[in-house]
């Protein structure tokens, strides 16, 4: 592991790790730019697997959701690999929108739930309370990278900043076919993009031969759009992104169902559920509604009876009215 | 017109006599009522947060009784709490209610916005006039605090166990009572003397509690299951970090400031996490953990809602803070549902355990590794 004194050490040979859970679904690309175009060696953590997911449960606090105790193991199949773990306090990524407040302190979470480990190195992106920020913990950041602080800035105004708002689509979800019906999965990309923590929900829709859709297959603007009424006050991101999604899904005319994938506990989900259900129930069309919670429980066999219940109601819906 | 507010902790005692100064018509909701927190709990989403719960069977247990319009203070901010004002609107509208919302922004206030939403309430008082009953809300809300913090160092050292709880006892019914600033205020004197008459023992060292955690949790005893007074009667002295005057300190009293300083509670959470924000109270969790394990204390509870984002984040912090300090600090977890008998042993255990220790006076502590 490096120490902080040791900032002499040619950088090529510098790894930095990026564990591959919540706000990297997103922004791992970026972020891997950026430390390539800085000369540091990038290793990722990869899918998460039972191992890394059960790892991460030993390290963490009970009350802590599914998503964070899979991110810790994660950062923890990445201690040894790396010279530094990179973990940013990815607070809000533009004005009068902001993310989980777990986001706030999790490079500190993890630097504590690692004990020592591991060197976690981090960036302040607080675009909504103090933009700010950012130069600074970039300063910091280049300091212990051993690299001049102008160009860290330069990078990240050239290939993060922009990168932040844009359209991402980690799992291509098919095109529609004539025909085909579509179940939307409405969700955070880190619970419905990962196969262990949604536990398949998108491969099991697609074998049984529907079309899946997500909010994140509609476009960013139209997601803004269709959310609207939020934009005044500053509102939770991947609020903004479900419920917005979940408008515009609302209006394709071949979706026969919806399905709500959150992890236990979350507090994110639970204001943002109730809002897109009410919106959803509140429409003229009847579109069925599912809610699915997950922990780190690994009882598939209730999950999937489930769904195959929601998607035999939905059959039977659509055959009625054919 | 006739306005109902939600409850937090002993604010309606202050906010109660504010309304009759100004002469405003309201409904005050049963204080410290289970059936408001069981309408609550049925009204809202499965995973909220207790506090929201309890806000919303307030303001339904107010519109029940006749009230036509809704008072509530929201906030920006990281958690939860944030959209607390729109959620309860869409609930109560979905319900079938018919008001009128007034819905401050205490982290943006500003004159002209109290003016316009205040304004068709306050029968058109004069600015003076409302300045000076504001000013003498705070400072009857001061006041009542201070008599709580007087009720906690009095009960663990009473004679006669249960005197300070009837002392509370009556000045809450009294003030319950009481029409406008002066009979409230006289309530709290008349409770101070009588708190001041109750025979205790000085010899006595109480062990030290600090209580850190969510602030509606802290500062309300109905939903913390009246944990203060239970400690207290287990004869231990609390310390709470968190009430409602300390809340208008941090957003007002320092919002005159020229110069903001930053707290000692965020510069000494600085040490676990290089930030001062984590959303809701969750950096003065720690903080106030960090230095109350330095100030003698001899344990810590903190007290969350169950799913409380930012709390979640603190408590994962505070075994760190327990394992360097050797201080004992134990979580409880708090959703309404809370079986209260559970409840009890535990904090009798950690009471039990602490004087245990006390007694050994051999130091609990880890041996201390350089852990980060």
């Amino acid at each position: 592991m490096r120490s902080d004194t040791d900032v002499t050490k040619p950088l090529e040979t510098v790894t930095v790790g990026i564990p591959e859970g919540l706000m990297f679904f997103e922004q791992k690309t970026l972020w891997k730019n950026f430390f390539e175009r800085l000369g540091c060696r990038v290793i990722c953590s990869g899918c998460t697997t039972r191992d890394i997911l059960n790892s991460g449960i030993s390290l963490c606090c009970n009350e802590t959701c599914l998503p964070v105790k899979a991110f810790a193991g994660h950062a923890l199949s990445l201690c040894g690999k790396a010279d530094y773990i990179f973990i940013p306090r990815c607070a809000s990524v533009c004005p009068h929108e902001k993310s989980c407040p777990k986001f706030c302190g999790l490079p500190d979470e993890m630097r504590i739930s690692l004990k020592g480990r591991a060197d976690i190195i981090s960036a302040d992106i607080d675009y909504n309370r103090n933009p700010q920020k950012t130069r600074k913990s970039l300063a910091s950041l280049s300091g212990r990278l051993g690299i001049p602080c102008k160009a860290a800035e330069l990078v990240f105004n050239g290939c993060v900043k922009p990168g932040l708002t844009a359209d991402i689509s980690p799992n291509a979800s098919g095109s529609m076919r004539l025909g085909v019906p579509v179940v939307a999965v409405l969700g955070h990309p880190y619970i419905i993009f990962d196969s262990l923590l949604s536990m398949g929900l998108i491969d099991k829709l697609r074998n049984a031969g529907y079309c899946v859709l997500t909010p994140y297959d509609v476009r960013r603007s139209v997601r803004r759009k269709y959310a609207g009424r939020f934009l005044s006050t500053s509102f939770f991101e991947t609020g903004l992104d479900i419920v917005g999604g979940a408008k515009a899904l609302y209006g394709l005319p071949q979706l026969a169902g919806m399905v709500y994938i959150s992890p236990f506990s979350c507090g994110v989900d639970s204001v943002v559920m109730e809002l897109t259900e009410r919106i959803i129930m509140r429409g003229p069309r009847h579109i069925p509604f599912l809610k699915l919670t997950v922990d780190e429980h690994s009882g598939e066999a209730g999950f999937n009876t489930r769904i195959e219940a929601f998607l035999d109601m939905i059959s039977g819906a659509r055959r009625e009215s054919v | 017109m006739k306005l109902t507010f939600p409850h937090m902790g002993n604010t309606y005692i202050s906010l109660k006599a504010f309304l009759d100064n100004l002469g405003i018509d309201y409904c005050l909701p049963p204080v410290n009522s289970r059936a408001s927190l069981e309408l609550g709990m049925a009204n809202s989403p499965e995973s909220m947060c207790l506090p929201f719960k309890k806000v919303l069977g307030d303001l339904i247990q107010g519109l029940n009784e006749g009230a036509d319009t809704v008072f509530f203070g929201s906030s920006r901010g990281q958690c939860r709490f944030s959209q607390y004002g729109d959620l309860l609107q869409g609930i109560l509208l979905g319900m079938g209610y018919k008001f009128n919302y007034i819905n401050l922004n205490f982290g943006s206030i500003t004159y002209g916005d109290v003016r316009e939403k205040l304004g068709p309430v306050l029968n058109g008082a004069g600015k003076a006039r409302v300045f000076s009953a504001v000013s003498k809300a705070v400072s009857t809300m001061f006041e009542v605090d201070s008599l709580y913090a007087h009720a906690r160092r009095v009960r663990c050292r009473e004679v006669c166990k249960g005197e300070t709880d009837r002392a509370m006892f009556i000045f809450e019914r009294e003030a319950k009572a009481a029409h406008g600033f002066r009979q409230t205020r006289s309530a709290v004197r008349r409770a101070e003397s009588a708190l001041s008459k109750i025979r205790t023992d000085s010899r006595l060292h109480p062990v030290k509690i600090g209580l850190v955690g969510e602030i509606f949790i802290l500062s309300d005893p109905f939903t913390n299951l009246e944990t203060e007074k239970k400690l207290g009667s287990m004869g231990a002295m609390v310390f709470n970090s968190m009430s409602t005057s300390e809340w208008m300190k941090k957003h007002f009293v320092r919002a005159l400031l020229p110069l903001k300083p930053e707290g000692r509670a965020v510069k000494a959470a600085q040490k676990y996490m290089h930030t001062d924000y984590i959303g809701g109270h969750g950096i003065y969790t720690i903080g106030n953990a960090e230095l109350m394990s330095h100030g003698k204390m001899d344990g810590i509870i903190q007290l969350c809602p169950f799913t409380c984002m930012p709390e979640t984040t603190a408590k994962s912090v505070l075994g760190e803070i327990q394992y360097r300090n050797g201080t004992p600090i134990m979580t409880l977890i708090l959703d309404g549902t809370t079986a209260e008998a559970g409840y009890v042993t535990r904090l009798e255990a950690f009471v039990d355990m602490l004087k245990m220790e006390r007694e050994s006076q051999q130091p609990f502590k880890h041996t201390p590794k350089a852990a980060l």
